[in-house]
Formats: structure tokens, sequence, C-alpha cells
């Protein structure tokens, strides 16, 4: 009997273990000893996360509420320098599920999304997670300091629609021994947590973990299967890129 | 859209009647109407086979490739294993379908209700098979002949405009044995497409009734 409750108990209990990390709040920084020190710590930062475009293939799982999972591939391109991505989710047997485009200034166009994956609001955060992982900023910091804990912090601005006045947490060496992202809404509720694993000399990391909090949480964990530098010029950044339809039959 | 669709779509490159090498495309003269397809698909017993798909879209410079295995008993049984990078195996066994994923470290069962989906797609699989391509219900069949290196094939059309706007259409190119299929082509539109090849075909050889059970100790969704 036990064994057959296990898996009902699950999903609940991670829906509120999710719930419960959401109620976190941003935390107090606390200073830095002395100013050689933050010098060094925003470069360490600027250190997390790509510093040029590339196209990267992951293994994704996500795990939604009520405990279902789901596998699949995840395909990306960015730019870090002007904040431009492109990313698809593949399902195992090679169909495109959703693809979308985050061009200058964030506009966002979504290329293709099959059912269940076409709502409004999937496409925008989907790619608002994948900016989180693959365009950490690299602009000036609010300021820097250290957590309770130990873990040195660089404090950024958010610049998304989705979390207006809201900040990004970088710890470049969390204390799970990788870095970690936290980010924060306007509210100062924390709402993103990343944590990267296997840092490769392009700025990816071999693995990754973000869970999103709240209602309606999740985790999506990804595994870097393989990754080659990009042209930023490509045209796969456009806007008007990649018609989908309108093929004949040869 | 009916979920039905999109797991149509996604398994579209299951529904076939065999694989077969793809130097076996080299002369297809057999498949010289859609009766003479269903007739030879009708004939096979039993098909296993490795294949390797590869994936080509705008985003991706190189495809990208995953390897697995197939299994068909006729006349109704098949195993469809991706090895990698993902692994998962669905399996339809007199006439009961399941679904596993391999996921930290186990092999786990889909739920039921995600597999309800896929009900339409077995009957699809059963049809085509066999080379019943004309009762498929989802697509429109039309064979057309060898026309340069590209050998005989089916290409399938979505019927409704739904799954229309999943998949472009379906190609099935044959193989020199009647009844066999060399390459699955899933075109989504001009900029993506799927390609499944099959390798080390065996024909009509007894195949391990192990092969269409559950992986491993699977454990519930």
């Amino acid at each position: 009997m036990s064994r057959a409750r296990t898996p009902r108990l699950a999903g609940p209990l991670a829906a509120a273990a999710l719930l419960a990390a959401g109620c976190a709040h941003l935390p107090v920084l606390l200073e830095l000893p002395e100013a050689p020190t933050a010098a060094g710590l925003q470069v360490r930062c600027h250190a997390v996360g790509p510093t040029r475009a590339l196209r990267a293939v992951h293994t994704l799982e996500a795990r939604l509420p009520l405990g279902q999972t789901s596998a699949m591939l995840g395909v990306s391109a960015a730019d870090p320098l002007r904040g431009r991505l492109r990313a698809a989710l593949v399902s195992a047997e090679g169909l495109t599920l959703f693809e979308g485009l985050r061009g200058d200034g964030g506009r966002i166009r979504v290329l293709r999304a099959l059912p269940p994956l076409d709502g409004p609001d999937f496409g925008p955060a989907l790619l608002d997670d994948v900016a989180l992982v693959l365009l950490a900023p690299r602009g000036p910091t609010l300021r820097m300091g250290r957590l309770e804990t130990g873990e040195a912090v660089c404090r950024a601005p958010v610049r998304s629609a989705r979390w207006p006045g809201g900040v990004l947490d970088v710890l470049p060496e969390a204390a799970d021994g990788g870095a970690a992202l936290r980010l924060y809404d306007g509210d100062e509720r924390l709402v993103r947590e990343v944590h990267l694993a296997g840092r490769l000399p392009s700025g990816l990391y071999q693995r990754m973990r973000l869970e999103a909090f709240g209602p309606g949480g999740y985790r999506l964990d990804l595994t870097l299967l393989e990754h080659e530098p990009l042209d930023p010029t490509d045209p796969l950044f456009e806007e008007d890129a990649a018609p989908e339809r309108g093929e004949e039959m040869p | 859209m009916p979920r039905c669709l999109l797991a149509l779509a996604a398994l579209g490159a299951l529904l076939v009647a065999a694989p077969a090498s793809p130097r076996a495309a080299e002369g297809a003269g057999w498949a010289t109407s859609l009766d003479e397809v269903r007739r030879a698909g009708a004939a096979l017993r039993s098909v296993q086979a490795r294949f390797v798909q590869t994936k080509a879209m705008r985003l991706l410079r190189r495809p990208l490739r995953s390897e697995g295995e197939f299994a068909f008993q006729a006349p109704g049984s098949v195993r469809w294993e991706y090895t990698r990078p993902l692994r998962s195996v669905l399996l339809v066994d007199r006439g009961r379908l399941q679904r596993f994923a391999f996921r930290d470290g186990a092999w786990r069962a889909d739920a039921a209700e995600r597999l309800e989906a896929m009900r339409v797609v077995v009957e699809e699989m059963q049809a085509w098979m066999t080379g019943r391509f004309a009762d498929s219900r989802a697509f429109a069949p039309a064979l057309l002949p060898p026309r340069g290196e590209l050998p005989a094939r089916v290409v399938l059309t979505p019927r409704e405009p739904g799954l229309q706007k999943i998949l472009a259409r379906v190609e099935l190119h044959f193989g020199a044995r009647p009844g066999l299929i060399a390459r699955i082509l899933l075109v989504e539109g001009p900029e993506a497409s799927t390609t499944i090849e099959f390798q080390d075909i065996r024909l009509d050889e007894p195949v391990a009734p192990a092969r269409f059970r559950a992986p491993g100790e699977a454990t519930a969704p």
C-alpha cells in the first residue's frame, strides 16, 4: 500500500515545496570586506553564462505541477551582446513543438506553437526562462555583497516586461559548488532560481536546473548535448526570419 | 485542436509497413499501385531494425541525430524505442498501448490519460502497417512513381486543417523488397523536417515476445 501512495503524494509534495520556496524574499546583502574584492567579484559574475553568440542543444526534462513530467530536446541560439535569442522545443520523435524568437528590444515572435504549448503566455514565459539561463546580464550591477551564508552576490536590475522592477542575484560561487541565479519580482519575491554546474570555456554549463516558484510552479533540468559558436549577424535572429508554411509537394 | 492530432503527428513516423535499408531503395518497381502496396504490406510477418533519425531545422547547422530500434510482429505488435539522446519506448501489443521514459535511472510509464490521445494513432498504425493507406482517416494518400533519385513513395497529406498546422506531409519511400519502406520523411514546413532511415533489417524472423513487454521494472507514473 505504501508503494502505491508514494507517487500520488509526490506531485502535491513537489508542488508544495515549490510554493514554499516561492515564499522566499529578496535577502539583505552584507557588505563586502574591501573594494578589490568587489572588482574581482564583478568579473566573476560576468563570467556566468556565455559571452558570445552560440547555438546549443540540450535534453530537457520538465516537472510540472502535480508531478507530471515530460522529456524533450531544447535547441537554442543566443546572442548575449544584443540580448537576442531563438529557441525551440523538439519532441523525441523529432516534431517541433514550439519555436520562438526574442529579437532586438526584447520583442517576442512565436514562430510555431502546437497544443498545449500554444497559450498566449507560454511563449513569452519560455523565452524569458531561456533568456535567464543564456543571456545573463552584462551591464552594471546595482550593488555587490554577500549573503548571511557567505556567498558573494552581484545584484542587477532585470529589464523584462514580465518582471517590472525585478532584480537578479548572480552567485558565481554558490554553496553547492556551481553558480546560481535568483530572480526576484518587483515585490521582492523569489520567482526563479537557476543552479548551474560544469562550466565550459564558452561560459555554458553542462547542467542547469531552473525552478519556477509560486502557483503553477515547475522545474526544468537541462543537460548540454552539443554547442558551437554562432555568427551574431546570422539572420536567424531577424524578426522576419523563417516562414513556417507554404511548401509545395515535390 | 484535438490532442489526438498532435499525438498522430508526433508518431507519424511509426506508422509504416516495414522498414528497409537505403540500399534497398534502389529498386521499388513493385509499388505500382496502392493496391499493390497493400498486398505487399499484408504479406510481411515481422521486421526488426535499427533506425537513425535526423531532424533538420533553421536553428541547427547540422541535423540533430537520434537513434533507436524498431520491431514489428504481425498482426499488430510494435516496439519503437529511442536509445539516444532521449530514452523512451512505445509498445503496442494485443491492442494495449504503453509508453515508457527513462528518468532518474529507471523506466517510468506514462500516465494512462496521456496515452488516450494515442489510441487514434494506433488505429492509423494498424492500417498503414498493412499498407491500407486508403483507410486512413487522417491522411490522404497519393502514390508517386520514381523520379530521379527518389524511389516510388506514398505521400500522405493531412486531411484536417488542425493536423495540417502540424505537418505539411509525410513521405514513405519504398525499398526494393515488396512491402518495405526505406525512409520516412516528415515535413513540418519549408525549413523543418525529420528523416528516419532504417538499418540492419531482419525480415520475417521470430521476434522475442519480451520485445513487446515493458522495459526493466517500469514504475508507475
